[in-house]
């Protein structure tokens, strides 16, 4: 143990010894003698209690309802939706772009994002944040000799298979789902907005001019070996660089997400969702899908998700409502919108 | 998989003839602003492009002194009819050149009627070769390797650059460029494959779009 000095003089020397590894430490010497020594403080007392008892949270336990309704437009006004309700998202893989034509003629590039296998695999209640609660999905498929134990056994008790890519989302404890549910495309609405989270093709490591966008120096007129070099790294005065300055690094491979896409078209044979616009990530990636943030439903969306009617027959294809004002009109005044819109 | 599943249902609702580029075809589109909630455009193909579900194909007329072409996407909804009043090939890949020529070889009535010919007989290939302008050309034409063109108007600097930009007599030997331009039998067996079962309905739908014709026609 190490004897602890009784006045500023025996600590002066008592630092000093450190002074031989200085570089190794960031706070200069001034600032060491400076600091107040640490003690070790909690808010609760902690002579009253030998081991640290956490604070009683509430616990949520889930209400599955005995039998879920059908969603049809007439039990989507019962199903318990509220206006600032969220519900579970998706998990889906990138596949592809394509392009869909809309009534008017307007062209609207589109990707495709299909649902493998989506299924919920836990509910976690013992906590809540914002008022939400853990909902876990599982989508994809996996090997039964590539799956970890402590993996296999979370699959299994679950009573699900294996799955390749298991993500959790918040969700208001009214729309929480039965372990092994499955989540189709028609949990998501033709018309609605969604927000779109992937992690972005990976660039490797590359410089300031690709990374942050940063110009070039000219080709010619007297510039030596500096084309595309970032040049100046601060300002005299600091006489230091700011942590967090834009350099050459590795770029991509991140999490991303893209606000307010809309859904133009579900299949439901294929399970296959279209977005408008680009997504993160490579063909065969997995993106996680969520009601949109900014733009929220205005009639109730299938809650907590989408469960079919067995008397009722529904379209293997739906597409989003067209819009009602010409597109290739600029002017207002000749635009025949109705009454209403605007 | 699912853009060639998105061609062939716009197939069953809308005949595509066969065309090539030099021969004279007519469009119709729906669009709501104009009168009769229809119009019509004839015109010359002058370029062909196959992209898949984005295919287009440009056509070219001169109405009233002014030359117009427009780029029409074939599987775009907002078509009702594509029909070709004149099939014929001509000796070059595109014809882009007929905005430097004379105009008398891009203009055609709007009143154009179908010339028919027997659908056993091979498609005539035109071998007319195009005046050019006097003025200044938008692109170098000469340099290109064209052969419907009429370069007997050429200086002999003009003359001299041509040959210069000639492509090499090597580039026959090139196999990777003729196996980039086809695609190899096994991957053709699986597209083969996949639009079979599409295929009666396809030639029933043909069928139909000829039978209305040519009862339009009688």
């Amino acid at each position: 143990e190490k004897k602890k000095p009784q006045s500023e003089s025996m600590l002066c020397q008592y630092l000093r010894l450190s002074w031989r590894t200085h570089h190794l430490f960031k706070t200069p010497l001034s600032r060491q003698l400076t600091r107040a020594p640490y003690v070790e403080k909690r808010s609760y007392p902690t002579d009253l209690y030998q081991d640290f008892v956490k604070p009683e949270e509430p616990k949520w336990a889930p209400t599955f309802p005995s039998r879920f309704p059908p969603t049809s437009p007439e039990s989507l006004k019962d199903s318990g939706w509220e206006k600032g309700a969220t519900r579970t998202g998706a998990i889906g893989v990138k596949m592809g772009m394509i392009a869909l034509w809309d009534s008017w003629g307007v062209r609207h590039p589109c990707t495709v994002v299909k649902f493998d296998n989506l299924q919920v695999l836990q509910v976690k209640t013992n906590f809540s944040k914002m008022g939400l609660v853990g909902l876990q999905l599982g989508c994809g498929q996996k090997n039964w000799n590539r799956v970890n134990k402590s993996a296999r056994g979370q699959f299994e008790k679950a009573g699900v298979p294996y799955k390749s890519h298991v993500k959790e989302f918040l969700v208001s404890p009214n729309a929480v789902l039965p372990v092994g549910t499955p989540i189709t495309v028609r949990h998501f609405v033709p018309g609605q907005y969604v927000d779109i989270q992937g992690t972005t093709i990976g660039k490797g490591f590359q410089g300031t001019i690709k990374r942050w966008g940063f110009k070039r120096q000219a080709k010619t007129h007297g510039v030596t070996k500096a084309h595309r070099k970032a040049g100046s790294q601060g300002a005299t005065g600091p006489s230091r660089v700011f942590p967090g300055k834009k350099m050459a690094g590795r770029m991509g491979g991140k999490n991303k997400t893209i606000l307010s896409l809309k859904v133009f078209k579900i299949d439901t044979k294929l399970n296959v969702l279209y977005v408008k616009g680009h997504i993160p990530g490579n063909k065969g990636g997995f993106v996680h899908i969520r009601d949109a943030f900014y733009k929220p439903h205005k009639d109730p969306p299938p809650y907590p998700t989408f469960f079919p009617d067995p008397y009722e027959k529904y379209l293997p294809v739906l597409y989003a409502p067209d819009r009602l004002d010409d597109p290739f009109i600029e002017n207002l005044e000749i635009r025949d919108i109705p009454a209403g819109l605007l | 998989m699912l853009d060639r599943h998105d061609m062939i249902t716009r197939r069953k609702h809308i005949d595509i003839p066969e065309f090539y580029v030099g021969s004279v075809m007519a469009v119709t589109i729906n669009d709501p602003n104009a009168t009769g909630r229809s119009s019509r455009f004839v015109g010359i193909c002058i370029q062909r492009m196959n992209r898949g579900l984005k295919s287009n194909f440009t056509l070219r007329n001169v109405l009233d002194y002014q030359g117009m072409e427009i780029m029409y996407e074939m599987y775009c909804p907002v078509i009702s009819s594509i029909e070709t009043l004149r099939l014929e090939k001509r000796l070059d890949p595109h014809l882009l050149y007929l905005r430097d020529a004379r105009p008398e070889y891009s203009t055609f009535p709007m009143d154009m009627e179908p010339e028919l010919i027997a659908e056993d007989a091979p498609v005539p290939i035109n071998d007319v070769k195009v005046k050019m302008i006097d003025g200044d050309w938008d692109k170098s034409w000469e340099r290109q390797e064209l052969k419907g063109i009429d370069l007997s108007g050429l200086t002999e600097l003009q003359k001299r650059m041509a040959l210069k930009r000639k492509t090499p007599d090597y580039v026959q030997y090139d196999l990777m460029k003729e196996y980039r331009s086809t695609l190899p039998e096994e991957d053709q067996e699986d597209i083969y494959r996949e639009i079979a079962p599409h295929y009666p309905a396809l030639v029933a739908s043909q069928r139909k779009f000829r039978r209305r014709k040519l009862a339009g026609d009688a």
